[in-house]
């Protein structure tokens, strides 16, 4: 008897967050899309550098270490959760990076998997404090992460910057493939496979359960701790993949590396339309918030805009965008 | 559809707000040269100052400025961007002060590959980079040990001596408290406490009650910058302690403060010469003239003897 109404209440909560997905964010995508088509047009119209072949690829490449550090950000708030400590993974990934693959000469490859592993087992420690310690909620336990793995990522060199990286490791983030950055092919790649992963494995599934409903996906027979143990080390790897970048595009590792980008990552995730209540979002939509924010700096670049007036405009993106999420939320209260 | 709208009509508002600080700017189509000026950030009277001295030279020599800085200086990446973006315009030449040098190894090679000359202000480049014309700033080391010679003179005698420096990593304010704290060691001082102050006034400040907490003997506090010294100023006096707070800088609220009876100076270095000198300079190398590969923008150490000039000066 019990069991059996155990898997109603999975069943129909699984339909009523698929019905959801498929109401609300047909449309969340054009809009999105769309917004940032505008946003092109109208800088094309302004700058006539906009449109120059150097300067597409600026944005592209701008943009890449965002969206891959938006990825993990974008995990972490499907699951209703937040993750505060991505900027200080990746600081102390590359710091770590710097240390084996330029202090010690560690053969590049070996370097670079330990500094990803770096980023991957903070993040699975960010789970543990989530899952095992059951400490209230992910912004307490990654706040504190976040600090500790600053402090670690100064510590390690006494605040010194690592410079002279072998061209190897700088591939990723400074080589070209033809006419395209390689980081932006990177970007190309991880969002295919995270897309992938999100529609079509029984764990992208799962990830998108438990944001919609922590309890009903539990009673369901989902290992939610398990679930939430892969969420926060991949949020860390993508935090570390993302440093990666960051160290090829300029040639360092420094321990400030990586401050507020949190704030940019949950800015681009709210902005391409994931809902931070969890169980609602798309993975593709994330790069285009990353985009939207990536163009509005470089256009108010090329226009001469204050950077006060870039953080003002920003700042308006998002509260416009939480609202929309605002709006979609009353919408599906109604649809019921 | 009504969504769809209301984001569209504000990604027009702030589009068009910006439009609006761009006309007349950045697009007229002018067929004057324009030189990039690429600083840590617009966003402190410091670096407002070098800005006022880049103006200065602009009008002079008629150049259009492209002036960019991202809101706060630990904003690296962002500030690469910038530059990146600046580039894109391809200006006559690059007037640029790296937040961290070492990042911007890769963005000047850039430049030089599109033969635009850079010219380094207030902060220089690791010692091996060389895709510079020149490097146009205070000996901070030498501001340092100045400042510390002066107030150590003043003193007359031996005592405790507190540092505050900015950031850690950030070789300016770093060198100002290494030139200080060397003479004060090779005058026999006891170095009590060496701390970041993150070139932030209310970190100074904490550091400052911190230190004050464990010792409250302090003859002075040398800190890398104006702002860390006001904090620590506030510390001191509120802990009514005797000591000889001097900043580094030379900033109006700095000398007010000396003119006040509270600081006891500042290594004044001079932020309007270094824009001045960086657009000069960049139009110079942009017309194929050689220049030195260091200019010393210079340093005043300005007590309650020449501060009313100094600040005369700055208005």
């Amino acid at each position: 008897m019990r069991n059996k109404e155990e898997k109603i209440v999975d069943e129909s909560s699984i339909e009523e967050l698929q019905e959801q997905e498929k109401k609300v964010k047909r449309r969340g995508s054009l809009g999105i899309v769309l917004s940032l088509i505008v946003l092109s047009v109208i800088i094309a119209i302004l700058s006539p550098r906009f449109l120059t072949v150097s300067n597409l690829t600026n944005v592209l490449s701008q943009a890449t270490v965002s969206a891959i550090i938006s990825v993990g950000e974008f995990l972490a708030i499907l699951t209703a959760g937040i993750d505060l400590s991505i900027g200080s993974i990746l600081a102390l990934s590359i710091m770590m990076l710097g240390i084996f693959a330029v202090n010690m000469q560690m053969n590049p490859i070996l370097a670079i998997m330990l500094a990803l592993s770096v980023g991957a087992l903070i993040g699975f420690f960010n789970g543990i404090l989530l899952t095992k310690l059951r400490l209230p909620h992910p912004f307490i336990s990654t706040m504190g992460t976040k600090m500790i793995a600053r402090g670690l990522a100064l510590a390690v060199t006494l605040a010194k910057p690592i410079s002279g990286f072998a061209p190897s490791i700088q591939f990723l983030g400074n080589a070209r493939i033809g006419p395209l950055p390689a980081s932006v092919l990177l970007v190309v790649v991880v969002y295919a496979i995270m897309w992938v992963f999100m529609t079509r494995t029984t764990t992208g599934r799962h990830i998108y359960a438990v944001g919609g409903n922590v309890e009903a996906s539990r009673l369901s027979g989902i290992n939610v701790h398990r679930v939430l143990l892969i969420v926060y080390s991949l949020s860390g790897f993508f935090a570390a993949l993302a440093g990666l970048l960051l160290v090829g595009r300029v040639n360092a590792a420094y321990p400030l590396a990586g401050v507020d980008y949190e704030t940019d990552a949950i800015a681009a995730v709210i902005i391409g339309g994931a809902s931070f209540a969890g169980g609602v979002g798309k993975i593709l939509n994330t790069v285009i918030g990353v985009l939207i924010i990536a163009v509005l700096r470089n256009g108010l670049n090329l226009l001469n805009v204050d950077s006060n007036f870039q953080t003002v405009a920003i700042g308006v993106v998002i509260i416009l965008a939480v609202y929309l999420d605002v709006v979609r939320q009353k919408a599906s209260v109604i649809n019921k | 559809m009504k969504k769809t709208l209301i984001i569209l009509l504000v990604l027009v508002l702030v589009a068009g707000q910006a439009a609006l600080f761009a006309a007349g700017k950045a697009e007229t189509k002018s067929d004057k040269t324009q030189i990039a000026v690429v600083l840590k950030t617009l966003s402190s009277e410091y670096w407002q100052r070098v800005v006022k001295g880049a103006d200065q030279a602009a009008a002079e020599y008629g150049v259009e400025l492209i002036k960019l800085g991202p809101p706060t200086e630990d904003a690296v990446e962002q500030q690469i961007n910038m530059v990146e973006d600046a580039l894109s315009r391809k200006p006559a030449g690059l007037v640029f002060s790296p937040s961290q040098p070492p990042t911007a190894v890769n963005v000047l090679n850039e430049a030089k590959r599109l033969g635009i000359p850079v010219i380094l202000v207030d902060t220089p480049m690791p010692e091996d980079f060389d895709n510079f014309v020149t490097f146009i700033g205070t000996e901070n080391y030498d501001a340092g040990v100045a400042a510390a010679e002066k107030v150590a003179a003043s003193l007359g005698r031996t005592g405790n001596v507190v540092l505050i420096e900015g950031a850690p990593g950030n070789p300016t304010t770093t060198q100002r408290a290494d030139g200080a704290g060397d003479v004060f060691k090779a005058k026999g001082f006891n170095i009590v406490s060496r701390q970041p102050g993150y070139s932030d006034r209310e970190r100074a400040y904490t550091v400052m009650q911190n230190i004050l907490q464990g010792n409250k003997d302090i003859d002075i506090v040398f800190c890398s910058n104006d702002e860390m010294a006001l904090g620590a100023l506030r510390a001191v006096q509120q802990a009514g302690v005797n000591a000889l707070v001097l900043g580094t800088d030379g900033n109006a609220e700095a000398l007010e403060s000396i003119l006040a009876g509270g600081l006891y100076g500042t290594a004044a270095q001079k932020p309007e010469m270094m824009g001045y000198l960086g657009v000069v300079n960049a139009i110079k190398a942009s017309q194929g003239e050689t220049i030195d590969k260091r200019i010393d923008s210079g340093v005043d150490i300005i007590t309650i003897d020449d501060a009313q000039a100094a600040l005369d000066n700055l208005k």
